[in-house]
Protein backbone atom coordinates (compact mmCIF):
# COMPACT_ATOMS: atom_id res chain seq x y z
CA UNK A 1 0.00 0.00 0.00
CA UNK A 2 1.38 3.50 -1.25
CA UNK A 3 2.25 6.32 1.49
CA UNK A 4 -1.15 8.12 0.95
CA UNK A 5 -3.51 5.13 1.05
CA UNK A 6 -2.08 3.91 4.27
CA UNK A 7 -2.70 7.69 5.52
CA UNK A 8 -6.12 7.57 3.90
CA UNK A 9 -6.56 4.69 5.50
CA UNK A 10 -5.49 5.00 9.14
CA UNK A 11 -7.45 8.01 8.87
CA UNK A 12 -10.57 7.49 7.76
CA UNK A 13 -10.36 4.12 9.73
CA UNK A 14 -9.86 6.90 13.40
CA UNK A 15 -12.88 9.45 11.82
CA UNK A 16 -15.46 6.51 10.94
CA UNK A 17 -15.44 5.92 15.24
CA UNK A 18 -17.75 9.29 14.99
CA UNK A 19 -20.99 8.75 17.37
CA UNK A 20 -21.60 12.64 16.45
CA UNK A 21 -22.38 13.09 20.57
CA UNK A 22 -21.31 16.51 20.45
CA UNK A 23 -19.10 16.47 23.30
CA UNK A 24 -16.01 17.50 21.74
CA UNK A 25 -17.28 20.83 21.05
CA UNK A 26 -17.59 22.51 23.76
CA UNK A 27 -13.79 23.57 24.28
CA UNK A 28 -12.87 24.14 20.72
CA UNK A 29 -11.53 27.39 20.65
CA UNK A 30 -12.26 28.19 17.58
CA UNK A 31 -16.19 27.06 16.74
CA UNK A 32 -17.38 30.41 19.14
CA UNK A 33 -15.12 32.40 16.62
CA UNK A 34 -16.18 31.37 13.60
CA UNK A 35 -19.92 31.92 13.80
CA UNK A 36 -20.73 28.74 15.76
CA UNK A 37 -21.09 26.96 13.07
CA UNK A 38 -20.27 23.02 13.09
CA UNK A 39 -17.77 23.25 10.38
CA UNK A 40 -15.56 25.14 12.08
CA UNK A 41 -15.41 22.49 15.62
CA UNK A 42 -14.53 18.93 16.27
CA UNK A 43 -17.30 17.47 15.27
CA UNK A 44 -17.49 18.91 11.90
CA UNK A 45 -14.07 18.93 10.88
CA UNK A 46 -13.86 14.43 11.45
CA UNK A 47 -17.14 14.24 9.46
CA UNK A 48 -16.22 16.47 6.35
CA UNK A 49 -13.13 14.30 6.49
CA UNK A 50 -14.94 10.95 6.14
CA UNK A 51 -17.30 12.86 3.75
CA UNK A 52 -14.55 13.86 1.60
CA UNK A 53 -12.75 10.16 1.22
CA UNK A 54 -16.31 8.15 1.05
CA UNK A 55 -18.82 10.86 -0.97
CA UNK A 56 -16.82 14.37 -1.91
CA UNK A 57 -17.08 17.63 -0.05
CA UNK A 58 -16.69 21.29 -1.40
CA UNK A 59 -12.59 21.75 -1.18
CA UNK A 60 -12.36 24.81 -0.51
CA UNK A 61 -14.89 24.35 2.42
CA UNK A 62 -13.09 21.65 3.66
CA UNK A 63 -10.03 23.14 3.77
CA UNK A 64 -11.51 26.35 5.36
CA UNK A 65 -12.31 24.32 8.42
CA UNK A 66 -9.43 21.93 8.22
CA UNK A 67 -6.63 24.65 8.76
CA UNK A 68 -8.61 27.16 11.39
CA UNK A 69 -8.03 24.18 13.14
CA UNK A 70 -5.25 24.70 15.80
CA UNK A 71 -4.62 21.39 16.85
CA UNK A 72 -4.67 22.52 20.00
CA UNK A 73 -5.65 19.03 21.58
CA UNK A 74 -8.41 20.20 23.62
CA UNK A 75 -11.06 17.90 21.91
CA UNK A 76 -9.11 14.87 21.59
CA UNK A 77 -9.45 14.52 25.52
CA UNK A 78 -12.90 14.92 25.35
CA UNK A 79 -13.70 12.03 22.73
CA UNK A 80 -15.65 9.05 24.46
CA UNK A 81 -14.97 7.15 21.18
CA UNK A 82 -10.88 7.73 21.61
CA UNK A 83 -10.75 9.63 18.43
CA UNK A 84 -7.34 11.24 18.22
CA UNK A 85 -9.30 14.37 16.32
CA UNK A 86 -5.92 16.85 16.58
CA UNK A 87 -3.60 13.86 15.17
CA UNK A 88 -5.82 12.88 12.47
CA UNK A 89 -6.18 16.22 11.38
CA UNK A 90 -2.41 17.09 10.98
CA UNK A 91 -2.79 13.65 9.12
CA UNK A 92 -5.51 14.98 6.95
CA UNK A 93 -3.20 18.40 6.29
CA UNK A 94 -0.45 16.14 5.11
CA UNK A 95 -2.98 14.26 3.26
CA UNK A 96 -4.11 17.13 1.57
CA UNK A 97 -0.83 18.11 0.49
CA UNK A 98 0.16 14.97 -1.32
CA UNK A 99 1.74 13.04 1.25
CA UNK A 100 5.01 15.01 1.58
CA UNK A 101 7.02 13.79 3.92
CA UNK A 102 4.96 9.94 3.85
CA UNK A 103 6.36 6.60 2.24
CA UNK B 1 -35.68 27.76 -2.45
CA UNK B 2 -33.45 30.47 -3.89
CA UNK B 3 -36.25 33.05 -2.72
CA UNK B 4 -36.74 31.50 0.72
CA UNK B 5 -33.13 32.35 1.15
CA UNK B 6 -33.12 35.12 -0.16
CA UNK B 7 -36.01 36.28 1.70
CA UNK B 8 -34.85 35.06 5.04
CA UNK B 9 -31.40 36.38 4.51
CA UNK B 10 -33.52 39.63 4.09
CA UNK B 11 -35.21 38.96 7.11
CA UNK B 12 -32.59 37.65 9.82
CA UNK B 13 -29.37 38.87 8.17
CA UNK B 14 -27.16 37.04 5.49
CA UNK B 15 -25.09 36.23 7.92
CA UNK B 16 -27.39 34.53 9.63
CA UNK B 17 -28.54 32.41 6.97
CA UNK B 18 -26.52 29.30 5.32
CA UNK B 19 -27.03 27.03 2.46
CA UNK B 20 -23.46 25.32 1.70
CA UNK B 21 -23.95 21.41 1.84
CA UNK B 22 -20.97 21.44 3.92
CA UNK B 23 -22.96 22.96 6.55
CA UNK B 24 -26.01 21.34 5.53
CA UNK B 25 -24.83 17.90 5.75
CA UNK B 26 -23.56 18.77 9.29
CA UNK B 27 -26.89 20.13 10.73
CA UNK B 28 -28.97 17.05 9.27
CA UNK B 29 -27.39 14.50 10.91
CA UNK B 30 -27.87 12.92 14.82
CA UNK B 31 -26.05 11.05 17.16
CA UNK B 32 -27.10 7.97 16.05
CA UNK B 33 -27.75 7.17 12.07
CA UNK B 34 -30.45 9.42 11.15
CA UNK B 35 -29.29 12.15 7.75
CA UNK B 36 -31.74 14.26 6.64
CA UNK B 37 -31.67 17.20 4.31
CA UNK B 38 -32.63 21.12 4.20
CA UNK B 39 -33.18 23.70 2.27
CA UNK B 40 -31.27 25.92 4.39
CA UNK B 41 -29.32 26.19 7.77
CA UNK B 42 -30.87 29.56 9.76
CA UNK B 43 -28.86 30.90 13.41
CA UNK B 44 -31.27 33.05 14.55
CA UNK B 45 -29.72 35.42 17.49
CA UNK B 46 -33.13 36.77 19.43
CA UNK B 47 -36.13 35.84 20.11
CA UNK B 48 -36.93 38.74 18.07
CA UNK B 49 -35.14 36.40 15.21
CA UNK B 50 -37.17 33.66 15.83
CA UNK B 51 -40.69 35.35 15.48
CA UNK B 52 -39.46 36.60 11.95
CA UNK B 53 -38.85 33.21 10.60
CA UNK B 54 -41.55 31.47 11.91
CA UNK B 55 -43.94 34.06 10.64
CA UNK B 56 -41.87 33.78 7.34
CA UNK B 57 -42.47 30.12 7.50
CA UNK B 58 -45.99 29.77 8.09
CA UNK B 59 -46.97 32.43 5.62
CA UNK B 60 -44.91 30.07 3.07
CA UNK B 61 -45.62 26.81 4.44
CA UNK B 62 -42.02 26.16 5.01
CA UNK B 63 -40.93 23.47 7.86
CA UNK B 64 -38.66 24.50 10.65
CA UNK B 65 -36.77 21.92 12.35
CA UNK B 66 -35.69 22.94 15.60
CA UNK B 67 -32.11 21.66 16.75
CA UNK B 68 -29.60 22.33 19.72
CA UNK B 69 -26.40 20.48 19.38
CA UNK B 70 -28.50 17.11 17.65
CA UNK B 71 -26.56 14.99 20.46
CA UNK B 72 -30.17 12.87 20.40
CA UNK B 73 -30.77 9.78 19.61
CA UNK B 74 -34.00 8.70 18.38
CA UNK B 75 -34.33 11.46 15.42
CA UNK B 76 -36.06 14.09 16.70
CA UNK B 77 -33.51 16.87 15.69
CA UNK B 78 -33.48 16.09 12.02
CA UNK B 79 -34.61 17.90 9.15
CA UNK B 80 -36.09 16.86 5.90
CA UNK B 81 -35.86 18.42 2.44
CA UNK B 82 -39.04 21.06 2.95
CA UNK B 83 -37.91 23.22 5.38
CA UNK B 84 -35.13 24.53 7.16
CA UNK B 85 -32.86 23.89 10.79
CA UNK B 86 -33.17 26.37 13.01
CA UNK B 87 -30.14 26.24 15.13
CA UNK B 88 -30.17 28.00 18.69
CA UNK B 89 -26.39 27.68 19.11
CA UNK B 90 -26.26 31.53 18.97
CA UNK B 91 -28.74 31.90 21.52
CA UNK B 92 -25.93 31.53 24.31
CA UNK B 93 -26.33 34.26 26.73
CA UNK B 94 -26.98 33.35 30.22
CA UNK B 95 -28.99 36.53 31.61
CA UNK B 96 -29.62 36.48 35.40
CA UNK B 97 -29.28 34.28 38.33
CA UNK B 98 -30.55 34.81 41.88
CA UNK B 99 -29.57 32.35 44.53
CA UNK B 100 -32.30 33.99 46.85
CA UNK B 101 -34.64 32.60 44.82
CA UNK B 102 -33.20 30.02 43.35
CA UNK B 103 -33.07 30.47 39.89
CA UNK B 104 -31.11 30.72 36.42
CA UNK B 105 -32.46 32.37 33.49
CA UNK B 106 -30.72 31.77 30.01
CA UNK B 107 -31.12 30.96 26.63
CA UNK B 108 -31.72 27.80 24.61
CA UNK B 109 -27.92 27.41 23.49
CA UNK B 110 -26.37 27.16 26.51
CA UNK B 111 -24.70 24.03 27.40
CA UNK B 112 -25.67 22.11 30.97
CA UNK B 113 -21.72 22.05 31.54
CA UNK B 114 -21.52 25.66 30.94
CA UNK B 115 -24.48 26.03 33.06
CA UNK B 116 -23.05 24.08 36.14
CA UNK B 117 -19.63 25.82 35.31
CA UNK B 118 -21.29 29.14 35.38
CA UNK B 119 -22.59 28.20 38.72
CA UNK B 120 -19.56 26.32 39.94
CA UNK B 121 -18.34 28.43 43.20
CA UNK B 122 -21.99 29.14 44.21
CA UNK B 123 -22.76 26.16 46.17
CA UNK B 124 -25.54 25.94 43.81
CA UNK B 125 -25.84 23.53 40.69
CA UNK B 126 -28.34 22.45 38.39
CA UNK B 127 -28.92 18.68 38.13
CA UNK B 128 -29.82 17.28 35.34
CA UNK B 129 -27.03 15.63 34.53
CA UNK B 130 -27.51 13.21 30.93
CA UNK B 131 -24.71 11.72 29.70
CA UNK B 132 -24.40 14.01 26.74
CA UNK B 133 -23.93 16.96 29.39
CA UNK B 134 -20.65 18.71 27.55
CA UNK B 135 -22.87 19.09 24.78
CA UNK B 136 -26.45 18.93 25.68
CA UNK B 137 -28.08 22.39 25.44
CA UNK B 138 -30.71 24.01 27.64
CA UNK B 139 -33.14 24.40 25.05
CA UNK B 140 -32.31 20.39 24.00
CA UNK B 141 -32.77 19.00 27.56
CA UNK B 142 -36.11 20.81 27.97
CA UNK B 143 -37.30 19.26 24.24
CA UNK B 144 -36.06 15.81 25.19
CA UNK B 145 -37.26 15.94 28.94
CA UNK B 146 -33.51 14.87 29.59
CA UNK B 147 -32.80 13.05 32.65
CA UNK B 148 -29.33 11.60 34.11
CA UNK B 149 -27.42 10.01 36.70
CA UNK B 150 -28.56 12.32 39.48
CA UNK B 151 -32.66 11.21 38.27
CA UNK B 152 -33.06 8.83 41.77
CA UNK B 153 -32.67 12.03 43.39
CA UNK B 154 -33.59 14.50 41.03
CA UNK B 155 -36.33 13.40 38.75
CA UNK B 156 -35.90 14.47 34.98
CA UNK B 157 -35.94 17.82 33.22
CA UNK B 158 -39.48 18.30 34.10
CA UNK B 159 -39.11 18.88 37.62
CA UNK B 160 -36.47 22.07 36.82
CA UNK B 161 -38.46 24.37 34.31
CA UNK B 162 -39.60 26.99 36.00
CA UNK B 163 -40.73 29.57 33.53
CA UNK B 164 -40.81 29.28 29.58
CA UNK B 165 -40.64 32.10 27.03
CA UNK B 166 -41.86 30.58 23.84
CA UNK B 167 -42.45 31.48 19.91
CA UNK B 168 -45.65 29.99 18.85
CA UNK B 169 -45.78 28.72 15.44
CA UNK B 170 -48.37 30.64 13.98
CA UNK B 171 -49.62 33.27 11.47
CA UNK B 172 -48.01 36.33 14.19
CA UNK B 173 -45.04 34.36 15.34
CA UNK B 174 -46.69 35.03 18.82
CA UNK B 175 -44.62 35.38 21.70
CA UNK B 176 -45.44 33.80 25.11
CA UNK B 177 -44.09 33.89 28.66
CA UNK B 178 -45.41 31.16 30.73
CA UNK B 179 -44.60 30.33 34.42
CA UNK B 180 -42.28 32.73 36.35
CA UNK B 181 -39.68 33.27 38.73
CA UNK B 182 -41.76 30.65 41.59
CA UNK B 183 -41.95 27.12 42.35
CA UNK B 184 -44.94 27.27 43.22
CA UNK B 185 -47.45 28.09 40.00
CA UNK B 186 -51.00 26.96 39.28
CA UNK B 187 -51.94 29.45 36.75
CA UNK B 188 -54.16 27.04 34.70
CA UNK B 189 -52.94 24.23 32.78
CA UNK B 190 -49.36 23.27 33.67
CA UNK B 191 -48.64 24.57 29.57
CA UNK B 192 -44.68 24.65 30.96
CA UNK B 193 -44.91 20.88 31.64
CA UNK B 194 -46.63 19.71 28.03
CA UNK B 195 -43.83 21.49 26.08
CA UNK B 196 -40.99 19.97 28.42
CA UNK B 197 -40.42 16.37 26.67
CA UNK B 198 -42.33 17.58 23.27
CA UNK B 199 -39.65 17.13 21.25
CA UNK B 200 -39.72 20.87 19.24
CA UNK B 201 -43.24 19.77 18.04
CA UNK B 202 -45.28 22.48 19.74
CA UNK B 203 -43.72 25.59 20.12
CA UNK B 204 -39.87 27.09 20.32
CA UNK B 205 -38.44 27.87 23.21
CA UNK B 206 -36.23 30.91 23.36
CA UNK B 207 -35.64 31.61 27.08
CA UNK B 208 -36.06 29.29 30.71
CA UNK B 209 -36.35 30.30 33.61
CA UNK B 210 -34.63 26.78 35.37
CA UNK B 211 -34.85 26.40 39.01
CA UNK B 212 -31.38 25.49 40.88
CA UNK B 213 -30.81 24.03 43.53
CA UNK B 214 -28.01 23.30 46.63
CA UNK B 215 -25.03 20.94 45.63
CA UNK B 216 -24.99 17.98 48.40
CA UNK B 217 -22.69 19.40 51.45
CA UNK B 218 -20.71 16.29 51.24
CA UNK B 219 -20.95 13.07 49.18
CA UNK B 220 -19.98 9.29 49.81
CA UNK B 221 -20.23 6.24 47.47
CA UNK B 222 -19.39 2.66 47.37
CA UNK B 223 -19.08 0.67 44.14
CA UNK B 224 -19.05 -3.11 44.76
CA UNK B 225 -19.26 -6.03 42.77
CA UNK B 226 -22.05 -8.86 43.35
CA UNK B 227 -21.84 -12.44 41.37
CA UNK B 228 -25.57 -12.86 41.68
CA UNK B 229 -28.34 -10.58 40.44
CA UNK B 230 -30.73 -11.04 43.01
CA UNK B 231 -28.28 -10.01 45.59
CA UNK B 232 -27.00 -6.95 44.08
CA UNK B 233 -31.27 -5.96 43.87
CA UNK B 234 -31.70 -6.81 47.91
CA UNK B 235 -28.62 -4.47 48.66
CA UNK B 236 -30.54 -1.50 46.51
CA UNK B 237 -33.76 -2.42 48.10
CA UNK B 238 -31.76 -2.42 51.41
CA UNK B 239 -30.25 0.76 50.62
CA UNK B 240 -33.78 2.27 50.17
CA UNK B 241 -35.04 0.72 53.03
CA UNK B 242 -32.32 2.48 55.08
CA UNK B 243 -33.23 5.77 54.26
CA UNK B 244 -30.33 7.14 52.64
CA UNK B 245 -30.33 9.99 50.85
CA UNK B 246 -29.53 8.64 47.75
CA UNK B 247 -27.95 10.99 44.66
CA UNK B 248 -26.91 8.05 42.54
CA UNK B 249 -27.54 4.43 42.29
CA UNK B 250 -26.02 3.11 38.95
CA UNK B 251 -26.01 -0.70 37.72
CA UNK B 252 -23.36 -2.27 34.76
CA UNK B 253 -24.09 -6.11 34.29
CA UNK B 254 -21.27 -8.61 34.43
CA UNK B 255 -20.66 -9.05 31.18
CA UNK B 256 -20.53 -5.57 30.55
CA UNK B 257 -17.88 -5.05 33.70
CA UNK B 258 -16.05 -7.93 32.08
CA UNK B 259 -15.86 -5.99 29.04
CA UNK B 260 -15.31 -2.58 29.56
CA UNK B 261 -12.61 -3.69 32.32
CA UNK B 262 -10.63 -6.05 29.69
CA UNK B 263 -10.88 -2.36 26.64
CA UNK B 264 -10.47 0.09 29.13
CA UNK B 265 -8.41 -1.44 32.01
CA UNK B 266 -10.36 1.17 34.71
CA UNK B 267 -8.62 1.52 38.19
CA UNK B 268 -11.44 -0.55 40.05
CA UNK B 269 -11.93 -3.70 38.94
CA UNK B 270 -14.05 -6.53 39.95
CA UNK B 271 -15.99 -9.99 38.49
CA UNK B 272 -19.68 -9.86 38.65
CA UNK B 273 -22.32 -7.00 38.54
CA UNK B 274 -21.24 -3.87 39.01
CA UNK B 275 -23.27 -1.40 41.81
CA UNK B 276 -22.36 1.99 42.53
CA UNK B 277 -23.76 4.04 45.47
CA UNK B 278 -23.52 7.33 45.90
CA UNK B 279 -25.42 8.93 48.84
CA UNK B 280 -25.83 12.68 49.79
CA UNK B 281 -24.94 14.15 53.43
CA UNK B 282 -23.09 16.56 55.45
CA UNK B 283 -19.47 16.39 57.03
CA UNK B 284 -20.21 16.07 60.42
CA UNK B 285 -22.09 12.62 59.24
CA UNK B 286 -20.03 11.55 56.13
CA UNK B 287 -18.34 8.27 57.95
CA UNK B 288 -21.09 7.14 59.74
CA UNK B 289 -23.07 7.04 56.40
CA UNK B 290 -20.68 5.53 54.38
CA UNK B 291 -19.94 2.69 57.25
CA UNK B 292 -23.93 2.05 57.12
CA UNK B 293 -23.64 1.82 52.82
CA UNK B 294 -20.51 0.05 53.21
CA UNK B 295 -22.28 -2.82 55.89
CA UNK B 296 -25.18 -3.45 53.22
CA UNK B 297 -23.10 -4.05 50.66
CA UNK B 298 -21.42 -6.62 52.47
CA UNK B 299 -24.40 -8.34 53.95
CA UNK B 300 -25.31 -8.30 50.47
CA UNK B 301 -22.24 -10.61 49.55
CA UNK B 302 -20.90 -7.96 47.75
CA UNK B 303 -16.72 -8.21 47.05
CA UNK B 304 -14.06 -6.05 45.66
CA UNK B 305 -15.69 -3.28 47.32
CA UNK B 306 -14.23 0.05 47.00
CA UNK B 307 -15.63 3.64 48.83
CA UNK B 308 -15.06 6.94 49.20
CA UNK B 309 -15.86 9.86 51.39
CA UNK B 310 -16.00 12.46 49.42
CA UNK B 311 -16.73 13.12 45.29
CA UNK B 312 -13.12 14.24 45.22
CA UNK B 313 -12.02 10.81 46.57
CA UNK B 314 -14.16 8.97 43.97
CA UNK B 315 -12.65 10.91 41.29
CA UNK B 316 -9.57 10.21 42.39
CA UNK B 317 -10.45 6.13 43.15
CA UNK B 318 -11.82 5.89 39.70
CA UNK B 319 -15.20 4.55 41.20
CA UNK B 320 -17.29 5.76 38.26
CA UNK B 321 -14.68 4.67 35.43
CA UNK B 322 -16.93 1.09 34.73
CA UNK B 323 -20.31 3.02 34.01
CA UNK B 324 -18.86 6.59 32.65
CA UNK B 325 -16.84 4.10 29.72
CA UNK B 326 -19.18 1.84 29.21
CA UNK B 327 -20.16 3.76 25.93
CA UNK B 328 -16.38 4.30 25.04
CA UNK B 329 -16.33 0.65 25.56
CA UNK B 330 -18.65 -0.12 23.37
CA UNK B 331 -17.48 2.12 20.56
CA UNK B 332 -14.26 0.09 20.63
CA UNK B 333 -15.65 -3.16 20.31
CA UNK B 334 -18.30 -2.07 17.71
CA UNK B 335 -15.43 -0.91 15.77
CA UNK B 336 -13.01 -3.55 16.77
CA UNK B 337 -15.61 -6.17 15.16
CA UNK B 338 -15.99 -4.55 11.72
CA UNK B 339 -15.27 -6.68 8.96
CA UNK B 340 -13.83 -4.17 6.35
CA UNK B 341 -11.82 -0.93 7.11
CA UNK B 342 -14.06 1.84 5.85
CA UNK B 343 -17.34 0.59 7.37
CA UNK B 344 -19.00 2.66 10.08
CA UNK B 345 -20.20 1.10 13.17
CA UNK B 346 -23.98 2.41 14.33
CA UNK B 347 -24.56 2.59 18.20
CA UNK B 348 -27.56 1.92 19.32
CA UNK B 349 -28.84 3.46 23.15
CA UNK B 350 -32.24 1.75 24.21
CA UNK B 351 -34.26 3.70 27.40
CA UNK B 352 -36.60 1.63 28.93
CA UNK B 353 -37.85 2.37 32.67
CA UNK B 354 -39.24 -0.09 34.93
CA UNK B 355 -40.38 -0.15 38.29
CA UNK B 356 -36.89 -0.23 40.36
CA UNK B 357 -38.43 -3.63 41.80
CA UNK B 358 -38.67 -5.43 38.53
CA UNK B 359 -35.30 -5.02 37.45
CA UNK B 360 -34.13 -8.54 37.96
CA UNK B 361 -37.00 -9.38 35.63
CA UNK B 362 -36.15 -6.89 33.07
CA UNK B 363 -32.23 -7.43 33.00
CA UNK B 364 -33.21 -11.72 32.97
CA UNK B 365 -35.77 -11.13 30.08
CA UNK B 366 -33.34 -8.53 28.42
CA UNK B 367 -30.47 -10.98 27.78
CA UNK B 368 -33.14 -12.91 26.30
CA UNK B 369 -34.51 -11.22 24.15
CA UNK B 370 -30.75 -10.22 23.04
CA UNK B 371 -30.06 -14.00 22.69
CA UNK B 372 -32.87 -14.23 20.48
CA UNK B 373 -31.52 -11.82 18.18
CA UNK B 374 -27.93 -12.52 18.29
CA UNK B 375 -27.53 -8.95 19.13
CA UNK B 376 -24.22 -8.61 21.67
CA UNK B 377 -25.68 -6.29 24.14
CA UNK B 378 -24.10 -3.84 26.91
CA UNK B 379 -25.99 -3.51 29.67
CA UNK B 380 -26.21 -0.29 32.03
CA UNK B 381 -28.59 2.03 33.83
CA UNK B 382 -29.83 4.36 36.58
CA UNK B 383 -30.88 1.63 38.79
CA UNK B 384 -32.58 4.14 41.32
CA UNK B 385 -35.02 4.98 39.19
CA UNK B 386 -35.18 2.05 37.01
CA UNK B 387 -33.95 2.85 34.15
CA UNK B 388 -32.02 0.78 32.04
CA UNK B 389 -29.74 1.68 28.79
CA UNK B 390 -29.38 -1.68 27.04
CA UNK B 391 -26.78 -0.91 24.08
CA UNK B 392 -26.50 -2.71 20.54
CA UNK B 393 -24.25 -2.30 17.74
CA UNK B 394 -24.48 -3.19 13.87
CA UNK B 395 -21.99 -2.57 11.00
CA UNK B 396 -23.46 -0.28 8.57
CA UNK B 397 -24.04 -1.90 5.51
CA UNK B 398 -25.55 -5.06 7.72
CA UNK B 399 -28.96 -4.56 5.83
CA UNK B 400 -30.75 -7.75 7.65
CA UNK B 401 -29.40 -6.77 11.16
CA UNK B 402 -31.00 -3.39 10.62
CA UNK B 403 -34.17 -4.84 9.89
CA UNK B 404 -34.22 -7.52 12.68
CA UNK B 405 -33.51 -4.31 14.90
CA UNK B 406 -36.58 -2.90 14.50
CA UNK B 407 -38.21 -5.88 16.07
CA UNK B 408 -35.55 -6.67 18.97
CA UNK B 409 -36.34 -2.77 19.96
CA UNK B 410 -40.11 -3.42 19.92
CA UNK B 411 -39.27 -7.03 21.46
CA UNK B 412 -37.43 -4.48 24.25
CA UNK B 413 -39.88 -2.04 24.56
CA UNK B 414 -42.92 -4.71 25.10
CA UNK B 415 -40.87 -5.99 27.88
CA UNK B 416 -41.17 -3.34 29.74
CA UNK B 417 -44.55 -2.25 29.47
CA UNK B 418 -45.74 -5.67 30.59
CA UNK B 419 -43.75 -5.17 33.60
CA UNK B 420 -45.22 -1.94 34.27
CA UNK B 421 -42.70 0.35 32.67
CA UNK B 422 -42.35 2.38 29.82
CA UNK B 423 -40.44 2.61 26.29
CA UNK B 424 -38.72 5.72 26.89
CA UNK B 425 -37.72 7.41 30.01
CA UNK B 426 -35.18 10.51 29.26
CA UNK B 427 -34.17 10.20 25.08
CA UNK B 428 -37.71 10.56 23.63
CA UNK B 429 -39.66 9.03 21.10
CA UNK B 430 -38.23 11.05 17.76
CA UNK B 431 -38.95 8.88 14.37
CA UNK B 432 -37.94 5.38 15.59
CA UNK B 433 -40.65 4.77 18.74
CA UNK B 434 -43.68 5.98 17.15
CA UNK B 435 -44.71 2.03 17.01
CA UNK B 436 -43.71 1.50 20.47
CA UNK B 437 -46.34 4.52 21.69
CA UNK B 438 -48.91 2.86 19.89
CA UNK B 439 -48.32 -0.28 21.20
CA UNK B 440 -47.79 0.95 24.80
CA UNK B 441 -51.05 2.99 24.54
CA UNK B 442 -52.95 0.22 23.20
CA UNK B 443 -52.25 -1.90 25.75
CA UNK B 444 -53.86 -0.05 28.30
CA UNK B 445 -56.33 0.36 26.34
CA UNK B 446 -55.78 4.15 26.18
CA UNK B 447 -55.43 5.25 22.58
CA UNK B 448 -57.52 8.39 22.71
CA UNK B 449 -54.28 9.78 24.61
CA UNK B 450 -52.55 9.53 21.16
CA UNK B 451 -55.80 11.79 19.92
CA UNK B 452 -55.73 14.50 22.11
CA UNK B 453 -51.86 14.65 21.74
CA UNK B 454 -52.47 15.39 17.96
CA UNK B 455 -54.86 17.46 18.76
CA UNK B 456 -52.78 20.00 21.11
CA UNK B 457 -50.20 19.03 18.48
CA UNK B 458 -53.19 20.85 15.53
CA UNK B 459 -54.15 23.37 18.43
CA UNK B 460 -50.69 24.75 18.97
CA UNK B 461 -49.39 24.40 15.03
CA UNK B 462 -51.99 24.72 12.98
CA UNK B 463 -50.16 24.13 9.56
CA UNK B 464 -48.16 21.87 11.00
CA UNK B 465 -45.07 23.57 9.95
CA UNK B 466 -43.28 22.36 13.18
CA UNK B 467 -40.68 19.51 13.49
CA UNK B 468 -43.98 17.73 11.72
CA UNK B 469 -43.95 14.00 11.77
CA UNK B 470 -41.63 13.68 15.04
CA UNK B 471 -43.00 11.55 18.07
CA UNK B 472 -46.92 11.36 17.35
CA UNK B 473 -47.93 8.79 15.08
CA UNK B 474 -50.51 9.82 12.35
CA UNK B 475 -53.49 7.97 12.36
CA UNK B 476 -54.07 5.06 14.64
CA UNK B 477 -56.99 6.17 16.28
Amino acid sequence: MSGLAELRREILRDVLKCSYCAMCEWVCPTLDVESNNRLYGPRGRVNLIASYFREGVDIGILKESIYTCLVCMACTRQCPAGIDIAEDIRKFRLFLDGGNGVG
Amino acid sequence: MEDHVKNLSKLIGHDKVYVDPATIKLYSKNAVYYEGNALAIVFPESTEDVSKIVRYAYENDLKIYPQGSASEIVGSSTPKDDGIVMSFVRMRKIKDVSYIDSYVVCEPGVRLVELNNYLKGSGYMFPIDPASIKSATVGGAINSGSGGMMGAKYGTMKDWVLGLEVVLPNEEGSVLRLGGKTTKNREGYDLIRLIVGSEGTLALVTEAILRITLAPEEVVTVAGFFNDLEDLMRCVINIKESKLDILIMEFVDDVTTKITIDTIKPRVSGSGHLLITSVSTVKEAAQRVLDKLIDIYNRNNSSNIVSARSMEEAEALGIFDIRRNLYPATIKIASSSLEVDEEKPYIFVEDISVPPSRLVEAVKRLRNISEKYGFPMTLGGHVGDGNLHPVVWIREGDREKMDQFNNFVMDIMKMAVELDGVISSEHGIGMVKKDGLIMSYRRRNSLYALKLMREIKRIFDPKSILNPDKMLPSDVY
